[in-house]
């Protein structure tokens, strides 16, 4: 939790007084302050964070594109084949997608599968994105603690909490953790916190860049995201570095006086501290904008729109053309989009919203073709949950597993991952009840599969990101957790 | 800087003597003529010192008022009054107002509390609506500080839903209520507003204790609630002395208060609880309740015998209800909850590092209120310990020079007896300050969220562990600094620091620089606010809070005295001199010729100040 990177020295000498306060007072924060867990997993990043420190020579960035509220993602994708397809329309009733009429569902092909899916219409230029090998989706994917079948769900099998819940789902995908309420940093932080040293020379501007506030995923021990708005940092309003060039007579006060607080001398800590965390927050906007502004997009087929998503998604690209600027190597986005809790008019609601996601992400994958960058940046979706496949009237409600989407060059596209429940008639072996599907894929496989491609290993250090991988992948293993990332 | 001393002004306390020996740090100076100045100033100072501990924010008149009293009186006899008169004010309540804020646009928009959206917002505008206006100041501002130790975040979907909860209530409102309940207990016994936490369906349902039941064959009782309420609401995780010092072990390491043992235990405690209404049939389904307390159903209460802390046993066979409130008690005459609390509730109103001599003898207050009654825990009696406190006056000194001129100076004390003020704080000093009103129709200021801003918000805690941990400390000089040792455990905490980082640092100024240069803060309640209106709203509904600068603009022909005023308003008398006299030079070169050259001037000068370190940084 502290906002400026210091040397490595500082960073030493920094664990050594931790340390010895710990022993002095018990008053470090990670001691006193969170859970058990969370405590455990800190001390363990205290020792390797500081062990990594070899620093990478590639650049590779990840996207988390969030879709609060719970997508009904099979609809987003759905079966094709004629009994499949039969037995989701029978059981999804009036909220299944038809194949014919003015807006059919896309069949797609799986590379080495013989089935075949449909991709929801209002999905066209993913349809591309997608035949063109840079997307693929993931199938019946949801935060577990252990492999959970319908057998033990209601016997042995330790669930997390808050089934199913917004909130706690939400943070579950977030920080991997779903047997705890009280964990506070997410997996995106924690990985932050290790690779910081490796993939992030800037002393004041984390990896971990948001365009969408706060957020779990990228709370890390040592590590706060970033955050920007689609035109960038929030720059200290009225300041200018020379201050005789602001305009408004008070700013050319404000900005003299705030320039020169620094060269003060400060015998209160305090204030020294504050001055120092506002100067660098100061300067880091600042050359932050400088990098941002330098950016110009590229021309393309399919340009970013001004909102939505695509708003959002242009913002991290100029952040990713700025990553030499920024002397970033690696960079971990985070992008909010939407709200899906559709309990009400599911189909007319999908039809209307995802044209933005479509629009926004063609936009950034033919970005990334443009600058050379397609096979160094992953997008990945998460949400909440899927929704029962059982219809409530016009809406469907909260349940469990659902489908993801991955974009980018480095994907094993053109392919649906996972296990795609090939039995979606009511009572299935998955179903716990009105088609509230147990998840076949632990989100942890989901996010080991990207954390390994952003530059983890498969070893202890994972285990501090995904304190459950253990108990779906094992140390040591050679094959990736899910095979979607090359 | 340091100035020496020529007489102390003669009716100063005489405790201060005792600080005499210590380093006394970065002045500033006010030009004096005649004693009625002097004194004049020094009440002044000593007022607005106070009023930032106990309340929202000074106002000139407040100071004015108190300053008066103490002049009279004397400090401590004037703020003691000031205290006793705060305790008999009747509460102002949250829930009420935040209903009356929804309820008073329904002729005009159409929206109820059951259409609304946007839950989050309205809870803030009642709370901001409430703790700038009331008129009991110190019981807002102390329910300000438990509320960061019974530390709720609205992220439960429960929380934020229109729908009615078990009572007919909407079910957003329940935060309110909750947080009334901390509102009207505030001046009473720690214990009972321990139990008050614990019986709430709003903390049941935030520590998901709500039906919890005892073990089955495949269930164990959830810990959640067992581990927090030791953890946070009463003796933390390792023991400590009556003035902080953690006691160690043998081995040297820290002696923890529970161990996982006592966790299962405590778990089997809490088990029984269900919302209002529950009974043995419906315990699982019983919608929440957010307004009335939880029941307790003995038929799912772990009736075995426990043994707490202390080895305190209890016996089996009994209620739910004994179980909890024995443990209760358990907790609440621990030696550490006293000493842990405490320090917390310095921490809030005061500074963030109390000496261990100002923390046990707001422990003594804690263990024996000194009333007849010899009550622990009176909450009476330790904030007023808290607040009269030689240890909360003494980082500012004032003295009083001869020579070379007449000269007023004010020294302070520095590092150890400071506190980052809470950016929340800061902005309600800011309204109250510049006398802001809001030009809604109804005049009550509606005050969004303002996470982004601050990473701190009413209602917004990010999780169970408030914004920010009493324990951290921010990277720097802070680290490797040995305190002295009337600190305990030789290191010095900023928690405020947690929620500065390379966003809040700028916005967390931004909005104080946008609301000077616009001479208001703004607050939009269309479109996102409102889902049902009729007939239809075609503009937005603006609810700016408007500021009055208009004192600054008539002291701004002559800038010393413009920002002597912004000090002794913002600072406290602490605005460092070097601060100063930047600012008069830059202040001198802005022409003051016209009234709105005047104006701007004045801005200037406001925006300087209010985002200074002296004033950002309390003492």
């Amino acid at each position: 939790m502290i906002p400026i990177k210091v040397s490595q020295s500082d960073n030493l000498a920094r664990a050594r007084s931790r340390r010895e306060f710990l022993q002095l007072g018990g008053g470090c924060a990670a001691l006193t302050s969170t859970s058990f867990l969370a405590t455990l997993l800190n001390l363990r990043l205290t020792s390797s964070a500081l062990a990594q420190s070899s620093t990478f020579n590639d650049y590779k960035a990840i996207v988390c594109v969030f879709l609060p509220g719970g997508v009904d993602s099979f609809n987003v994708l759905t079966p094709y084949d004629t009994s499949e397809y039969d037995a989701y329309a029978s059981l999804r009733a009036n909220l299944a997608l038809p194949k014919d009429g003015p807006t059919p569902l896309q069949q797609i092909n799986s590379i080495g599968s013989s089935r075949t899916f449909g991709l929801h219409p209002a999905l066209p230029k993913l349809k591309q994105t997608y035949n063109e090998g840079k997307a693929c989706f993931v199938a019946n994917v949801g935060s577990l603690v252990e492999p959970t079948t319908k057998a033990n769900y209601y016997s042995t099998a330790r669930l997390p909490l808050g089934l199913f819940s917004h909130s706690d789902l939400q943070r579950h995908w977030m920080t991997s953790v779903p047997q705890s309420r009280t964990q506070i940093t997410g997996w995106g932080g924690r990985m932050a916190d290790i690779l910081t040293d490796a993939g992030n020379m800037n002393p004041q501007i984390s990896m971990s860049i948001s365009v969408s506030g706060g957020n779990v995923f990228q709370a890390g021990g040592s590590t706060i995201p970033y955050t920007i708005s689609t035109t960038g940092a929030s720059v200290l309003a009225g300041y200018n570095e020379s201050p005789t060039a602001a305009i408004q007579p008070y700013d050319r006060v404000y900005s003299a006086f705030h320039k020169d607080l620094i060269n003060q001398t400060y015998t209160n800590l305090l204030e020294k501290t504050l001055v120092q965390n506002s100067k660098a927050a100061r300067d880091a906007a600042g050359s932050f904008q400088t990098a941002f502004n330098a950016v110009t997009l590229p021309t393309i087929t399919n340009p970013f729109a001004t909102t939505g998503l695509s708003s959002s998604l242009a913002a991290v690209a100029k952040t990713i053309a700025a990553r030499d600027a920024l002397t970033q190597k690696r960079q971990i986005f985070f992008v909010s989009e939407g709200s899906w809790d559709h309990h009400a008019s599911l189909l007319s609601n999908q039809q209307s919203q995802l044209p933005n996601i479509d629009n926004g992400l063609r936009s950034f994958q033919e970005t990334m073709n443009a600058w050379g960058l397609s096979n160094q940046v992953t997008v990945f979706t998460i949400s909440d949950f899927g929704r029962t496949l059982t219809s409530n009237g016009s809406g469907s409600d909260h349940a469990w597993g659902g489908n993801a989407i991955v974009m980018g060059g480095a994907v094993q596209g053109s392919r649906v991952h996972g296990d795609y429940p090939s039995d979606l008639t009511l009572n299935n072996p998955l179903d716990l009840g009105r088609g509230a599907l147990i998840p076949t894929l632990s989100c942890d496989m989901y996010q080991a599969e990207i954390a390994l491609w952003f530059g983890m290993q498969n070893d202890s250090y994972l285990e501090a990101v995904l304190p459950n991988i253990r108990n779906f992948y094992a140390s040591g293993a050679s094959g990736r957790p899910v095979g979607f990332l090359s | 800087m340091r100035h020496k001393p020529v007489y102390f002004i003669a009716f100063y306390s005489a405790w201060i003597l005792t600080f005499f020996c210590e380093t006394w740090l970065s002045a500033a100076s006010f030009t004096v003529t005649t004693r009625d100045e002097v004194l004049d100033l020094t009440a002044r100072i000593q007022a607005t010192q106070f009023l930032t501990h106990a309340t929202f924010g000074p106002t000139e008149a407040e100071v004015t008022t108190l300053a008066n009293r103490m002049k009279a009186i004397g400090t401590i006899a004037a703020a003691t009054e000031w205290i006793d008169q705060q305790f008999s004010k009747p509460a102002s309540l949250h829930q009420p107002m935040m209903q009356t804020m929804v309820t008073d646009d329904t002729p005009l928009y159409g929206y109820t509390l059951a259409t609304i959206n946007v839950p989050r917002t309205r809870r803030t505008f009642g709370w901001f609506h409430t703790v700038l206006t009331g008129e009991d100041q110190l019981r807002q501002r102390t329910a300000w500080a438990l509320s960061q130790i019974f530390s709720v975040g609205d992220s439960p979907d429960d929380f934020n839903e229109p729908a009615n909860d078990g009572s007919g209530t909407p079910r957003w409102l329940g935060m309110g209520n909750f947080y009334d309940k901390l509102v009207s207990r505030s001046f009473d016994s720690y214990r009972d507003i321990l139990g008050e936490v614990t019986i709430h369906g709003i903390m049941g349902n935030w520590l998901s204790y709500a039906r919890n039941q005892k073990a089955s064959a495949t269930t164990s009782p959830d810990e959640n609630y067992a581990r927090e309420v030791m953890q946070l609401f009463s003796i933390g995780l390792y023991q400590l002395d009556e003035d902080g010092k953690i006691v160690l072990q043998v081995n040297g390491t820290p002696t923890p208060t529970y161990g996982f043992e006592d966790i299962k235990t405590f778990a089997r405690v809490f088990t029984g609880y269900g919302y209002f209404g529950s009974n043995n049939t419906n315990f699982l389904n019983r919608q929440p309740d957010f307004q009335r307390p939880m029941a307790m159903v003995n038929e799912r209460h772990d009736t075995a015998a426990k043994t707490l802390l202390n080895g305190v046993v209890l016996p089996a066979g009994r209620t739910g209800t004994q179980d909890v409130n024995d443990a209760l008690n358990n907790l609440f005459t621990h030696q550490t909850c006293p000493p842990f609390i405490a320090r917390q509730v310095i921490q809030r109103l005061v500074k963030s590092n109390p000496s261990r001599a100002y923390l046990q003898r707001v422990v003594n207050a804690f263990k024996n209120n000194g009333q007849a009654t010899n009550s622990r825990g009176d909450m009476k009696a330790i904030v007023k310990a808290i607040l009269l406190d030689p240890e909360a006056w003494q980082p500012i000194r004032i003295q009083y020079q001869r020579t070379p001129i007449n000269r007023f100076v004010v020294t302070t004390m520095g590092t150890e007896d400071s506190r980052l003020q809470e950016p929340v704080l800061r902005l309600t000093r800011f309204v109250r300050a510049f006398k802001g009103t809001s030009d809604y129709r109804t005049g009550r200021f509606k005050i969004g969220p303002q996470t982004p801003n601050f990473a701190q918000s009413p209602y917004q805690a990010p999780s169970v562990f408030n914004f920010y941990l009493p324990d951290f400390q921010p990277a720097g000089e802070l680290i490797g600094f040995v305190p002295s040792t009337r600190i305990p455990n030789g290191a010095l905490v900023a928690p405020e620091f947690q929620i500065i980082n390379s966003v809040t640092a700028n916005r967390g100024l931004n909005i104080f620089h946008d609301a000077v240069a616009d001479g208001y803060l703004p607050q939009t309640v269309y479109p996102r606010d409102v889902v049902v209106a009729s007939p239809p709203i075609t503009a937005p509904i603006n609810a700016r809070v408007n500021f009055d600068f208009s004192t600054e603009q008539n002291l701004a022909s002559d800038p010393v005295k413009l920002v002597e005023h912004l000090d002794l308003l913002l600072c406290g008398g602490t605005l460092h001199e070097s601060a100063k006299s930047i600012l008069l030079a830059e202040l001198n070169a802005l022409p003051a010729a016209s009234s709105a050259q005047r104006l701007t001037l004045a801005k200037a000068a406001i925006m300087c100040v209010v985002t200074s370190p002296s004033c950002m940084v309390c003492e």
